[in-house]
C-alpha cells in the first residue's frame, strides 16, 4: 500500500503496454528536488568507515559505493521540505492498489481477503462462494458478475455465470500475485460488459521475483493445510519463467443452523459438510515481446447450508474447475507507437451434487460447461504533442454456454440447454493535456453481442491540478452488463424451480464522481471521493406472480449516493498505515427502500509495524461494517480484527508467519440470498494460521 | 543491526537526525539516510560491477567512461568516485552537453529531459541508465526510481541485449521489475 501511487500500469489501460510507451495513467508522478539537507553517515555494517556526510559528501559517496547493492537498497533517502509528490493524477478514477508485500504482511489467503481491505468494498460469504459488494451494492444471486476480474490482462469472467472467482475457487495462489489494482466505477468504456461496479486487475509475479525454487507450507484451524511448490527463473533478453502448483485442503467444522433444529435433521447440525479442497496450477513464460500464461484450478466445497432447498445434513457439494491460456505479443512499431495483441482461450465447468426432497429424496446434479476464446489488438500512440491515444478492437466467441440439470436415479433430465454467442467491441481512449493545469481523459467503447445487440459507453474525466499537491477530478461514465446465460436460460421445473427469461435486456449504470486528492510532504496522502450511481434495468431475481417460480427480470431502478475518505502514510522504515471510511446509501427507487446487504458505514484500518530492528513485522487489520438488511431481518454491525506476525529472519532463507483471523472471535452473519432458508449465514469464528515460505 | 558512528555534535544540533534515531531505536533496519544523488551514484557504480560488456567493447581503453548529460547533483557525486576500479579499468566521468557526445561511453546516464535523444545514436555498447523522475518513456536498460524514501530500479533485459550487455543474476534478482 505504500507503493499505491506507483505503477498503475495495467488496469486503466489495456494489457501489457510496452514499457517504452508512456505510462499514461500513473496517477501520481513524483517530482523530486533535492535540497541541501543531509544527514548521517551511511550504515557501516559492511565495515566501512563512514563519516558524517554533511561535511564530507565525497567521503560519503565513496563509502556508499563500497556497499554491495543489496545493502544500498536498504538505505533511505532524505526527504526534505522541497521533495514533494506531485499529484498529476491522470487516472480517471480513484485507483487503489495492494502489493505482494501487503499480501504477505496481512496474511491474505484469497483475493476476497485483499479486496475486503479496500475503500468501499465488502465481502459476504455463504460457506461456499465469496461475494463482493461495492458502494452499497451486493446483489443476492450474483456471482460477482458485475466486477471484471483480469489476470495479467486476461478476462476471467466465465461465459455462463460471468463469475469473478475471488474465494478459494479462485485461479491464482495469492503468493504468486505481484499486485492487485482496483479501479472503482464503470469500466465499460474500456472493457465492455461486466466492468459494471469496478475492474480488478491481478498482476502475477515474474520469475525474477521468485528467483529459484520456493516451497510454502501452512497449517490452520479446522484442519486447514496448504502446500505450494514454485520455480522462477529469469535470463537475458526478457526470458522469464514461472511454474507453480498448490494444494489446499480444509476439513472445516460442524455447523449449527437453528432453522433446521429438529430431531430428524440432526438437531440443526450439519456434520462434515464444510470441507474445502482445491488445486491450482500456474505457468508463465516470457521471451522478448511474447508472454504466454496458463492456469488451472479445481475446487470442491462441501455445502453445509442446505441451500437451494436441499435436504439438510446430507452430502452436498459444488465443484468449480477453471482453465485459461493467454498469449500476448507487445512491441514498439516506431517511436511513440506500440502494438499489443492478445489471444486467449478459457474454460469453466461447474457441477453441484445434492440431495433434494421428494417422494423419496433424490440426488440431483446441476452444472454447466463454458468454453470461450478470443483476441484483442490495440495500438498506443504518443506521437502527438499533449495527447496519448489508445485504440483497439476485441472479439470473443462464447463457444459453449451449456447448462444441465438431472436427477440421478432414476435418470431424469430436467435441463439440457446448449447455447453459444459472440461479442465484439471497439474502443478509443484519449488523454489530452490542456492549458492551465487541466487534462481530459476520455474513453468511448462500442460493444455488440448476439444477445443484447449494441451498447455504447463513454467515460470522461476532467482533471484539474489545483496545486502541486492537490488534484481535483470530475468523472462521468456509464457501464453495462449483458445478461449471462444463467439469468437468460436456466430453468428447472417444480416448486422452488426457475423460469428462463430469454428476453432480458442489458442492465445499465451511470455514475458521477468527484475525487479530491491531497499529497502531504513525504509519502502521506488523502483522497476524498463523492459519488452518485444510477442503475436502470437491474437484473434481479424475482418470484413470478403466476407460477410462484423464480425468474430473472429487468426490474429494479436503484440509486446510490455516498462518500469515501481514504488516507495512507508510510513513515520511518517500514511503518505503513492505510485507513478509509465510507458512507453509502443505496435505495430502490420504486419503493424508496434501502437495498439488502448494503451497510451504511464501512471503516477500515490496515497497519504494519516493524519490530526488533525489522526482524519481524506485525500487521493489524480492522474492518467494520454497520448493520445490513437481510430479506426480513436486520443483521447487526460488526468489527473484525485480523493480526499477522511475519519474520524473514527467524529461519535462514525462510519467511514464517502466524495469523489470527477474527482475533476477538466476533460473531456476525452475512445476509443470504433467496436460495437460503436462513436469513443470514453466520461467519467464520476465530482461526489461527501458521505459514512458512522457504526459498532455495 | 545498525552500529552508528554519529558525531555527537551532529546529533545535538540536528533534530531531524534525532527523530530518525528515535525511529531507528523503535524499529527499522537503521541504515543511514543519505542524499539521493550520493546513493544513486553508488547504485550506478554497482551496476557497472554487475554488468558484462561484450569483449570487443573498447577493450584497449584503460578508462571506464561514465557519461552524463545534465543532472548536476548526480554528476557531482559520480565525479566523487573517479579513480575507483571497474575490473581493470578506472572510473572516469564525462559531463557532456546535449550537442557533443562521446562515442566511447561505457555507461550513459540520462535524466528525463534527455529522453528525446535517439538511443541508437549513442555508443552501441553503452549501459544506459535513466534517472526517472516521472513515468514517461524508457528505452534504458536500467531505470532508477524513487519509491517512498528508497531507491529502486527496473531492468529491461531486452534493451540491454540490444547493446550486447548481460546482467548478473544478482542484479536481476534485486530489480523491482525485470522485463
Amino acid at each position: 500500500m505504500g507503493a499505491m501511487r506507483c505503477h498503475i500500469t495495467n488496469t486503466m489501460h489495456r494489457i501489457f503496454r510496452p514499457s517504452y510507451s508512456f505510462k499514461r495513467l500513473a496517477p501520481l508522478i513524483a517530482v523530486l528536488t533535492f535540497g541541501s539537507a543531509v544527514v548521517r553517515a551511511a550504515d557501516d555494517e559492511a565495515g566501512q568507515s563512514a563519516g558524517p556526510m554533511g561535511s564530507q559528501p565525497g567521503a560519503d559517496s565513496l563509502a556508499l559505493a563500497s556497499l554491495p547493492l543489496d545493502q544500498l537498497m536498504q538505505v533511505s533517502v532524505v526527504t526534505t521540505a522541497s521533495k514533494f509528490v506531485q499529484p498529476i493524477s491522470e487516472a480517471p478514477s480513484a485507483v487503489v492498489m495492494v502489493t505482494a508485500e501487503d499480501i504477505k504482511d496481512f496474511g491474505w489467503r484469497t483475493l476476497s481477503d485483499a479486496l475486503a481491505s479496500l475503500p468501499g468494498l465488502y465481502v459476504s460469504t455463504d460457506r461456499n462462494y465469496a461475494y463482493l459488494g461495492a458502494r452499497g451494492f451486493l446483489r443476492p444471486g450474483d456471482y460477482d458478475s458485475r466486477f471484471l476480474l483480469l489476470i495479467d490482462g486476461y478476462r476471467t469472467n466465465d461465459a455462463v455465470y460471468g463469475e469473478a472467482a475471488i474465494g478459494t475457487e479462485g485461479l491464482i495462489d495469492m503468493d504468486l500475485v505481484e499486485r492487485i489494482e482496483y479501479v472503482p466505477g464503470p469500466g465499460s468504456a474500456m472493457y465492455g460488459s461486466n466492468a459494471f461496479f469496478g475492474v480488478i486487475n491481478v498482476i502475477t509475479k515474474k520469475g525474477s521475483a521468485i528467483n529459484g525454487g520456493q516451497t510454502a507450507v501452512a497449517l490452520g484451524s479446522f484442519g486447514e493445510k496448504k502446500a505450494r511448490a514454485t520455480y522462477g527463473w529469469h535470463g537475458q533478453n526478457g526470458a522469464d519463467l514461472v511454474f507453480s502448483a498448490t494444494s489446499y485442503d480444509r476439513s472445516g467444522q460442524d455447523l449449527y443452523y437453528s432453522q433446521y433444529d429438529s430431531p430428524n435433521q440432526a438437531n440443526g447440525v450439519a456434520h462434515g459438510l464444510d470441507y474445502d479442497r482445491a488445486q491450482n496450477f500456474f505457468a508463465k513464460a516470457t521471451y522478448g515481446d511474447f508472454t504466454i500464461s496458463a492456469a488451472h484450478s479445481n475446487r470442491t466445497k462441501g455445502v453445509p447450508t442446505a441451500s437451494f432447498g436441499a435436504v439438510f445434513n446430507t452430502p452436498n457439494s459444488t465443484n468449480d474447475a477453471q482453465s485459461f491460456v493467454n498469449a500476448i505479443f507487445a512491441r514498439g512499431l516506431s517511436p511513440g507507437i506500440g502494438i499489443s495483441t492478445q489471444a486467449f482461450w478459457g474454460r469453466y465447468d461447474y457441477k453441484g451434487v445434492g440431495i433434494y426432497p421428494g417422494d423419496s429424496p433424490t440426488t440431483n446434479v446441476d452444472g454447466d460447461h463454458a468454453v470461450w476464446y478470443g483476441g484483442d489488438t490495440h495500438l498506443t500512440f504518443s506521437t502527438l504533442p499533449r495527447q496519448k491515444i489508445v485504440a483497439g478492437v476485441d472479439f470473443q466467441r462464447d463457444a459453449r454456454r451449456d447448462q444441465y440439470n438431472y436427477n440421478l436415479d432414476p435418470y431424469t433430465s430436467l435441463l439440457d440447454d446448449k447455447r453459444s454467442s459472440n461479442r465484439t467491441g471497439a474502443y478509443l481512449e484519449d488523454e489530452i493535456q490542456l492549458p492551465a493545469n487541466f487534462a481530459i481523459n476520455a474513453g468511448l467503447r462500442y460493444d455488440w453481442d448476439s444477445v443484447t445487440s449494441i451498447n455504447i459507453n463513454p467515460r470522461i474525466a476532467l482533471i484539474y491540478k489545483v496545486s502541486s499537491r492537490d488534484t481535483a477530478k470530475l468523472i462521468y461514465g456509464t457501464a453495462f452488463r449483458a445478461p449471462n446465460a444463467y439469468e437468460l436460460y436456466y430453468a428447472v421445473p417444480g416448486s422452488g424451480g426457475q423460469l428462463p427469461n430469454p428476453n432480458l435486456k442489458a442492465e445499465h449504470i451511470a455514475t458521477t464522481e468527484i475525487v479530491l486528492e491531497h499529497a502531504f510532504s513525504g509519502s502521506a496522502r488523502v483522497t476524498l471521493s463523492v459519488f452518485h450511481y444510477s442503475v436502470k434495468d437491474l437484473i434481479s431475481l424475482e418470484t413470478d406472480a403466476d407460477s410462484g417460480m423464480l425468474v430473472y427480470q429487468n426490474l429494479d431502478r436503484v440509486k446510490a449516493t455516498g462518500a469515501e475518505l481514504a488516507t495512507e502514510q508510510t513513515f520511518g522504515d517500514g511503518f505503513r498505515i492505510r485507513a478509509s471510511y465510507s458512507w453509502q446509501l443505496a435505495k430502490d427507487s420504486s419503493d424508496n427502500t434501502v437495498l439488502q446487504n448494503s451497510p451504511r458505514h464501512l471503516l477500515k484500518v490496515n497497519a504494519v509495524m516493524p519490530l526488533i530492528h525489522n526482524a519481524a513485522r506485525f500487521s493489524t487489520e480492522v474492518q467494520c461494517a454497520s448493520s445490513r438488511l437481510a430479506a426480513g431481518e436486520k443483521e447487526g454491525g460488526f468489527c473484525l480484527a485480523n493480526l499477522t506476525l511475519t519474520s524473514a529472519r527467524l529461519i535462514k532463507k525462510a519467511t514464517v508467519s502466524l495469523s489470527v483471523y477474527n482475533a476477538f472471535n466476533k460473531r456476525y452473519a452475512d445476509p443470504a440470498g433467496p436460495a437460503f432458508v436462513q436469513e443470514a449465514i453466520e461467519q467464520q469464528s476465530r482461526t489461527v494460521y501458521a505459514k512458512m515460505v522457504y526459498g532455495f | 543491526m545498525g552500529n552508528h558512528r554519529l558525531k555527537p555534535n551532529i546529533i545535538g544540533r540536528c533534530s531531524r537526525s534525532c527523530l530518525a534515531l528515535a525511529l531507528c531505536a523503535l524499529s527499522a533496519s537503521c541504515h543511514g539516510q543519505v542524499q539521493d544523488a550520493a546513493l544513486k551514484a553508488a547504485y550506478i557504480y554497482n551496476f557497472a560491477l554487475l554488468t558484462n560488456w561484450p569483449a570487443s567493447s573498447s577493450a584497449a581503453s584503460t578508462d571506464f567512461n561514465v557519461c552524463i548529460t545534465g543532472n548536476p547533483p548526480l554528476a557531482d557525486t559520480l565525479q566523487k568516485l573517479v579513480g575507483k576500479k571497474v575490473g581493470t579499468k578506472t572510473w572516469t566521468v564525462y559531463e557532456q552537453s546535449a550537442g557533443s557526445r562521446r562515442p566511447d561511453c561505457d555507461i550513459v546516464v540520462l535524466d528525463d529531459t534527455a529522453m528525446q535523444i535517439p538511443l541508437t545514436a549513442l555508443n552501441a555498447n553503452a549501459l544506459i541508465v535513466r534517472d526517472a523522475k516521472s513515468e514517461t518513456g524508457s528505452g534504458a536498460a536500467i531505470t532508477l526510481v524513487t519509491e517512498g524514501d528508497h531507491i529502486k530500479f527496473d531492468v529491461d533485459t531486452v534493451a540491454a541485449q540490444r547493446n550486447g550487455l548481460r546482467f548478473s543474476s544478482k542484479l536481476l534478482s534485486l530489480a523491482r521489475t525485470v522485463r
